[in-house]
């Protein structure tokens, strides 16, 4: 897990691996998802992207996070990632899809992806194997 | 301009959208399928068949590149449900089914469309397709523009039944069919 990026805490993942917590996990992996698939374009490929326009993307983000409204750490966690997103964002106003951007992005995409698979209960995907796709 | 382009997409992709969505497709496509490097990595369907192809085979459930499709059918179910196309029940089942269901059912397909048929219009150019690459995306195709190469999966009754078998029209007898196998068929 990146050590400064988003992430979930100890107390969460366990919380939210509880079966009793099946709503609470359904409403984070939508918000992640979203959250996803705002970074991803920024990443240097746009395969991954399910959302191209990026403001709707956004707005379904902000939508999805007011069912999480409320609910402290989860909701907290969530806006660090769109901390995140929205750093990224004006980095690349200000010098476009650099190389920097796009490192920054797929490591924050590999945190967001790190994030959905506890939220989901599968965790143990390879996510810290060399990625094997150049940038496209 | 070649006149076919291609797009590799895993099975359960193609059943989403044949069963769930309307059998309205959604996928980037390519100017070519060949390994060598005509277009970015992630942009070649060449390599992401060859990528997801591996994880089937081997099987590898905890590939990097399957949870990242897994996220991304999870955006396209939360996109439906946003536009009310999918109910909160359904989506629900679905986001689980993306998310758990096996690796087996991320087998390549591959869709060969006729760029004749498909107006620029309906030609989203975005990415690395604004930089050189020869790819756009088609976020509207229609069973009927596109074929399905490479789907010889005879091996697994399911992908058989459920994608070399479909009906054009899904009946509530053969979607509640699907639900329950992908629903029964999760990560080992």
């Amino acid at each position: 897990m990146n050590a400064t990026g988003p992430c979930f805490s100890a107390w969460e993942i366990a919380s939210l691996q509880q079966p009793r917590n099946r709503e609470l996990q359904d409403q984070v992996v939508r918000c992640l998802s979203f959250l996803s698939d705002l970074v991803q374009r920024y990443t240097g490929s746009m395969f991954l992207v399910m959302i191209p326009e990026e403001d709707l993307a956004l707005s379904y983000l902000e939508r999805a996070l007011v069912g999480l409204a409320g609910r402290k750490p989860f909701e907290a966690s969530i806006r660090a990632g769109l901390d995140a997103y929205r750093r990224i964002r004006a980095l690349t106003e200000e010098q476009g899809l650099s190389p920097h951007v796009t490192e920054l992005a797929r490591a924050t995409a590999d945190d967001l992806l790190e994030m959905w698979s506890y939220a989901t209960s599968q965790p143990g995907f390879r996510l810290d194997e060399c990625d094997r796709r150049a940038a496209g | 301009m070649p006149r076919y382009y291609y797009g590799a997409v895993p099975a359960l992709a193609w059943i989403l959208n044949h069963y769930f969505y309307g059998g309205v497709h959604y996928g980037w496509l390519a100017a070519e399928f060949h390994p060598l490097r005509t277009n970015p990595s992630s942009s070649n369907p060449y390599v992401i068949y060859g990528q997801l192809y591996a994880a089937w085979s081997w099987p590898d459930e905890r590939d990097k590149f399957v949870a990242q499709l897994r996220n991304a059918l999870c955006v396209g179910v939360a996109a439906h449900e946003e536009r009310r196309t999918l109910d909160a029940v359904l989506a629900r089942r679905l986001r689980s089914i993306c998310s758990n269901t096996s690796v087996a059912f991320f087998y390549p397909v591959v869709y060969r469309v006729d760029l004749e048929r498909i107006p620029p219009s309906r030609r989203i150019v975005a990415g690395s397709g604004e930089d050189g690459s020869n790819e756009f995306l088609a976020r509207d195709l229609c069973e009927t523009e596109f074929e399905l190469l490479l789907a010889d999966n005879r091996g697994d009754a399911d992908f058989v039944r459920f994608v070399l078998d479909a009906d054009a029209h899904p009946t509530r007898s053969s979607v509640d069919a699907v639900l329950t196998t992908l629903e029964g068929r999760v990560i080992a």
